[in-house]
This record gives C-alpha cells, sequence and structure tokens, in this order.
C-alpha cells in the first residue's frame, strides 16, 4: 500500500512538471494600450479598460505556450469623451457592428539568445476582419503572490496597420501604423 | 483635403451641368425644366469624386459589404438616378415619377439599410421596418422637394438644398459620423455651385432631376448615421422634414411681398426645424 501511494505521489509530481499552466488574465493588473501619431508632430495615447483572457505559459517547453485575449471595443478610453465617442462610431472601431477585438496565438516561442523575451505569432481580429500578426513578448517576471497564489506576467508591443483592417478614416491626420502595448499578469489556474 | 472634398466635387457638378445642359443656348426656354437633367449626372459625379477624396478609394462594383459599409451603395445608386431624370425628357408626368422613386427607394433602402442592426438569431422585421421606413422617407422627401420646385424659383431652391445638405452634415457631425458629414458637406457644397450657376442661367430647375439625388441620398447617409449612433432619432427626423416648411412662404400675406422677400422667408422657415434639430443634436453631443 505505501509503495502505491508512493508511486500515485510520483506520478502526481511528475504530471505537474510536464504540464504547461494555465493562468487567467488579471485585467486589473494589466493593460490593453495603444499610441497613434496625430498629424504628424505627436503621440496620442489611449486604451481599453475591459478585457479579458487566458495564456498558457511554460518557460522549457514553448510548444504547450499560447494567449487569448478578447477586448470590448467599447471599452476604448483615450481621455477625452468625445473623442471615444468619435472612435466608437462608424468612422473608427464602429462597435455596434464590431463588438470586440481578439487575439488567439498560433505560436510563442523564445527568441533565439534570449532568456526572457518570446515571439508570439496569431491571428489578431479587429474590425471585423482578421490578420496574422508578430507580437514581441517579454517575461517580466513570475511568482507567488501574497495570497498563495501564483502569477507571471508579460509586456507585450507591436505595430499595425490600421488600414490592414478596414480603419482607413482620416490616414492623413492620424497615422496608419498603430503601436500597441499590452501588458498581461496572469493568475495561475 | 477637406476643401478637396467640396470645392471639386462642387466644380464637377458645375461643369457636367454646362456641358449638358448648355444653358445659354437660345432655345433654353422652350426646352423649359427638362433641360437639367444633368443636375442629377452632376451630382452623381461629384459625389462619387467626394467620396473617393474623402475615404480614400472606391468601392468596386458590387459593393463587398465585408470591406465597405452598405451606404457606399449610394456612388452607384445616384449614378443610376441620372437615368430616370434623362428619361424625363421623353415622359414626364406624375406617374412616371411616382413609379421611378418608389423603385429607386425600395431598391436603395433594401441595399443600404444595414443588416448588423439584426442580431444572430432575432427576426429579420426590424431591417424590414428600417427599409420600408427609409422608403416612404425617401419617396415623401421627393414629393415634397418636387413640389416646391414648382412654387420657388432655381436660386432659391438651391439655396434650401444648400442649407438642408448642411444641416444634415452638422446632424451627422453632433452624432459621431464625421464621414457622412463630409459627404453630406460635399452635397451642400454642389448645391451651392447650382446657385451660383443659377444666377447667370435662371432657368435652372432641379425638377425631375436632382430632386432624386436629394431624396434619396441624404435619407440614405441620415439613416446609416442614425443606426451607428447614439443620438435620438427626433433630429434626424426634422431635418429631413425641414423643406416642407418652405412652404410657409405661400400664405397669401407672405405672398404679396417682394420674389426676395418671398424667397428670403422660405428659406427662414426650413431654419425654424433645422433649428430644433440642431439644439436637440447638440445636447447629445455635449
Amino acid at each position: 500500500m505505501k509503495l502505491l501511494t508512493c508511486f500515485a505521489f510520483v506520478a502526481i509530481m511528475f504530471a505537474t512538471t510536464i504540464s504547461a499552466d494555465e493562468y487567467k488574465v488579471d485585467a486589473s493588473h494589466s493593460m490593453m494600450a495603444f499610441k497613434v501619431k496625430h498629424l504628424g508632430v505627436s503621440y496620442t495615447h489611449g486604451r481599453f479598460n475591459d478585457f479579458k483572457g487566458n495564456f498558457t505559459f511554460d518557460a522549457n517547453d514553448t510548444s504547450k505556450n499560447s494567449i487569448s485575449i478578447k477586448i470590448a471595443a467599447k471599452s476604448i478610453d483615450s481621455n477625452s469623451a468625445k473623442r471615444d465617442d468619435h472612435l466608437r462610431g462608424k468612422d473608427f472601431f464602429f462597435v455596434k457592428k464590431y463588438k470586440t477585438l481578439s487575439f488567439e496565438s498560433t505560436s510563442f516561442k523564445k527568441k533565439e539568445g534570449s532568456k526572457n523575451e518570446f515571439i508570439v505569432e496569431g491571428t489578431m481580429k479587429m474590425h471585423g476582419k482578421k490578420k496574422t500578426i508578430t507580437v514581441d513578448a517579454k517575461l517580466v517576471g513570475e511568482g507567488k503572490d501574497p495570497w498563495g497564489g501564483y502569477r507571471c506576467g508579460f509586456s507585450c508591443s507591436f505595430t499595425i496597420k490600421r488600414s490592414d483592417f478596414g480603419m482607413k478614416y482620416m490616414i492623413g491626420g492620424i497615422s496608419d501604423e498603430v503601436h500597441i502595448t499590452a501588458d498581461v499578469e496572469g493568475i495561475r489556474k | 483635403m477637406q476643401l478637396f472634398g467640396a470645392i471639386i466635387p462642387a466644380t464637377i457638378c458645375a461643369v457636367v451641368v454646362l456641358i449638358c445642359a448648355r444653358p445659354w443656348r437660345e432655345n433654353i426656354h422652350s426646352l423649359q425644366k427638362n433641360a437639367y437633367w444633368s443636375i442629377a449626372l452632376g451630382l452623381a459625379g461629384g459625389y462619387a469624386f467626394a467620396y473617393w477624396a474623402i475615404v480614400g478609394d472606391i468601392p468596386s462594383f458590387p459593393v463587398n459589404l465585408e470591406d465597405y459599409e452598405s451606404d457606399s451603395w449610394l456612388i452607384y445608386i445616384s449614378f443610376i438616378l441620372a437615368l430616370p431624370a434623362f428619361t424625363h425628357n421623353f415622359v414626364n408626368n406624375n406617374t412616371s415619377k411616382f413609379t421611378f422613386i418608389a423603385i429607386s427607394a425600395l431598391v436603395t433602402g433594401w441595399l443600404i439599410v444595414p443588416e448588423w442592426i439584426v442580431d444572430e438569431g432575432e427576426s429579420s422585421a426590424l431591417l424590414w421596418y428600417w427599409r420600408i421606413g427609409y422608403a416612404a422617407t425617401a419617396i415623401a422627401l421627393f414629393a415634397i422637394l418636387e413640389s416646391l420646385t414648382k412654387v420657388v424659383k432655381g436660386k432659391t431652391f438651391s439655396l434650401i438644398c444648400f442649407f438642408l445638405a448642411v444641416a444634415c452634415s452638422v446632424v451627422l457631425v453632433l452624432s459621431a459620423n464625421a464621414k457622412m458629414a463630409q459627404l453630406c458637406g460635399a452635397i451642400s457644397a454642389m448645391s451651392m455651385a447650382m446657385f451660383v450657376v443659377g444666377i447667370v442661367f435662371r432657368e435652372i430647375s432641379w425638377s425631375s432631376s436632382g430632386v432624386y439625388f436629394l431624396a434619396i441620398l441624404l435619407p440614405g447617409l441620415l439613416v446609416n448615421g442614425y443606426l451607428a449612433a447614439d443620438t435620438p432619432l427626433t433630429p434626424f427626423t426634422l431635418v429631413i422634414f425641414a423643406p416642407i416648411f418652405a412652404w410657409g412662404a405661400q400664405l397669401k400675406a407672405i405672398q404679396k411681398y417682394p420674389p426676395l422677400v418671398i424667397s428670403l422667408v422660405s428659406i427662414f422657415f426650413v431654419f425654424i426645424p433645422i433649428s430644433i434639430a440642431l439644439l436637440i443634436a447638440y445636447q447629445y453631443y455635449v
């Protein structure tokens, strides 16, 4: 019986070490932000306040890694209520028709020669259109939190062309290129 | 770019009208109002240019609704509307006008009312409500404007169209629809071009020509603007039916004054519903 218990314990431990950890995005400690050039002279910043997601992460076996994020388009916040109304409207995000933005990874690999940098490829859906994009992700850290949980966080950045997603209005004044920063903190499930 | 999307459409419209109508012809008076069927064509050409200048490209035909919004159909519809205007050179009675506007309004309503207003699994009754509502509005606006062309002179009518399009533009911009507001701005610029042409060529008339364009396009842009916005329906409705107030200048008490005063009064009456509409839209904007 003792031998059986010992065997079961070893089996459970082994199973734990080979499976990647699954995390739920902690939205209150994460941020989906963007900046866009205005009239070619400065950057205007904004963010989305309502989003959720999950990711799977194993530093040793990146084949198991994945990330999925879903953002409520109407939660856009550029620190100007009137501009936000316009951004929610038909000229830009058209949130009545396209309610969510999303990202689903297809690969999540370690960057060559780096310990904590990753290249994430995946499909971004915005304004009703899908496009494959590449995201630079940096593992900021991981460890136990004071409440007994385990957390892991990434800082991601990438650039898209909004015209690729059919968002073509006012490209002269508001640049086509949008720089996106996603800081994601997850709590292990 | 903003002026580019207004001045050039206005120029295109004026040039097309001048080339096709040749209002300097000696027999222009005997041709009566049918000579100005080309206002519909000029407005269509100017609108297509304005769309290209504002949006950046022209959708291919038929419009792919995965890449463009349903209101993009209005570019092609506006050109098709030149056909009934041209046909009125040969047949010009109320039956033919009603037939043309009814067909145009129903087909346009079917094409431009966006299907996204109905969520998956929901009944399509809402879609048909809007399509029929749009068609009824377009037919009513056509009837109002067409009858107005018989009582107000060409220049005054051009000015009423100008203020109507400006009002539509302001309501759209206040409801966060800047692109469609700019398109209405282009329509107002083209109306102003017709006013200028009318100063030189006094016989100019929108009857059975440009009226088709206005009756189909302005409600088309407003319906799409309303559905995409959170502004109430009242300002959109008030603006689109504002021209009916121009009839106020037909009161006997006003008709005894000189033509210029009558024209100004008819424009003033149009401003009443427009002002209320803009006040309501502004309240929701601030």
